[in-house]
């Protein structure tokens, strides 16, 4: 198999192949070693992240069902496009219209207050408080539909107080109304 | 004497030298070569291993991408979600007057017809202006505000007798008349005006709301 030369077969050598094989052995145990642990180390990070996409394509799975939840009750209820005094008056006015009732005059009072407004931790920004006195007539049973679309979600408004009082001379079921409410209008951010 | 040839002891030892030499240069041999093949194992296996975890991390972060954006339209839809609430909250303080004013309404006995409904600026105290037929009936209007739970003190602040046909025309106008129940008196000879406050009763929770509501948003944390 090997073919030295004769003068190479000496008992030095003998000793230097003999060393020579326990590097090599060594050497191969090093390797060996060296290679199980990078062995180790990948098929653990391969399983690291095996595990972190199933967790996060559950999590991604639970988000998508949220978010088709939020999504059909957004569709059920959708937020209505009223966020400011202009475009309150102008939903207030279809009101008004719609159930016959005369609005004599839609007068903001005082400047407005702008505050932060935080529901259920989620910060919605900031809005003014604006104070708006209402007066008009109407028949009664208009006059209390009228105010009846304030029972409902709408508008980001309410209802501080009233006053009802007959009207005179007109029709013997009108009634004049003077209404206070507090409409908030979203404020723009300045930049 | 036997001769000794020297040549013979060296040609031995070096035979098993040459024995010795080729027996470890054959292990050393394996040992390379096994060496070699595990290198090229661990190239091929690492390959493979890196293959699948760039493939796995892609689609983590696929997935993940996907999340960050699901969660910042779920922001959107929570934050309307939330607006909702917020408009809910102001309805429900509206609807509070309105059913308080519901309440007023509905306790008016007939012989009685109102002229006037009117809150308070402060928010808690509701006056109530009318004409009755008698004082019975006053007493009545004020026993059914009385026994409504949303008023915690009724008091008659005033009352005038008046002559009812002397009233002008005008005047006998000046009423609800929805409350149709003081329809019937009209053809009385006199009638009782009279003026009433209540005082709105508020719950632990509706003090702030209630009283304060010319304030801002009840039930809404806010910071100025």
């Amino acid at each position: 198999m090997f073919s030295l030369p004769p003068s190479l077969y000496c008992a030095e050598n003998v000793r230097r192949a003999k060393y020579a094989q326990v590097v090599v052995a060594v050497l191969t145990l090093v390797l060996c070693g060296f290679m199980g642990i990078q062995c180790g180390v990948a098929m653990s990070r391969v399983s690291r992240a095996e595990q972190l996409l199933r967790k996060s394509k559950a999590d991604a799975a639970n988000l998508s069902r949220e978010l088709s939840r939020q999504r059909e009750t957004e569709a059920r209820t959708a937020l209505p496009s009223v966020d400011s005094l202009e475009s309150f008056a102008v939903r207030f006015d279809e009101w008004a219209r719609r159930e016959r009732v005369r609005v004599d005059s839609f007068v903001p009072e005082g400047a407005p207050v702008a505050s932060e407004i935080v529901v259920e931790g989620a910060r919605l920004g900031l809005w003014s408080a604006f104070k708006v006195r209402v007066k008009g007539s109407g028949e009664y049973e208009s006059v209390l539909r009228l105010l009846d679309n304030f029972r409902r979600p709408e508008v980001p408004a309410k209802l501080d107080s009233f006053a009802l009082q007959a009207a005179s001379g007109l029709s013997k079921t009108v009634i004049n109304f003077d209404l206070l409410l507090t409409v908030y209008e979203r404020k723009k951010s300045s930049n | 004497m036997r001769p000794f040839n020297l040549a013979e002891e060296r040609i031995r030892e070096r035979s098993l030298c040459r024995r010795e030499i080729n027996r470890r240069l054959r292990m050393l041999a394996a040992l390379i070569v096994l060496n070699i093949l595990v290198l090229i194992g661990f190239a091929g296996f690492k390959a493979t291993v890196t293959r699948k975890a760039t493939s796995i991390e892609s689609e983590l972060a696929n997935v993940q991408g996907r999340c960050i954006s699901l969660k910042r339209d779920l922001g959107v839809y929570r934050t309307r979600s939330s607006q909702r609430t917020w408009h809910a909250q102001l309805a429900d303080s509206s609807n509070k007057w309105l059913s308080l004013m519901g309440s007023i309404l509905c306790a008016v006995p007939s012989r009685v017809w109102l002229s006037r409904v009117e809150s308070s600026d402060s928010g808690n105290l509701v006056t109530i202006e009318g004409k009755a037929v008698s004082m019975t009936s006053v007493s009545d209007f004020i026993r059914a505000i009385k026994s409504c739970e949303k008023f915690s003190d009724v008091q008659l602040s005033s009352t005038q007798a008046t002559g009812y046909d002397t009233m002008s025309p005008q005047a006998q106008h000046d009423d609800f008349r929805a409350f149709s129940h003081g329809e019937g008196s009209r053809n009385r000879d006199s009638t009782v005006a009279f003026v009433v406050r209540a005082k709105i009763k508020l719950a632990q929770s509706d003090t702030v709301q209630a009283v304060q509501a010319n304030q801002t948003v009840p039930q809404v944390e806010e910071s100025p």
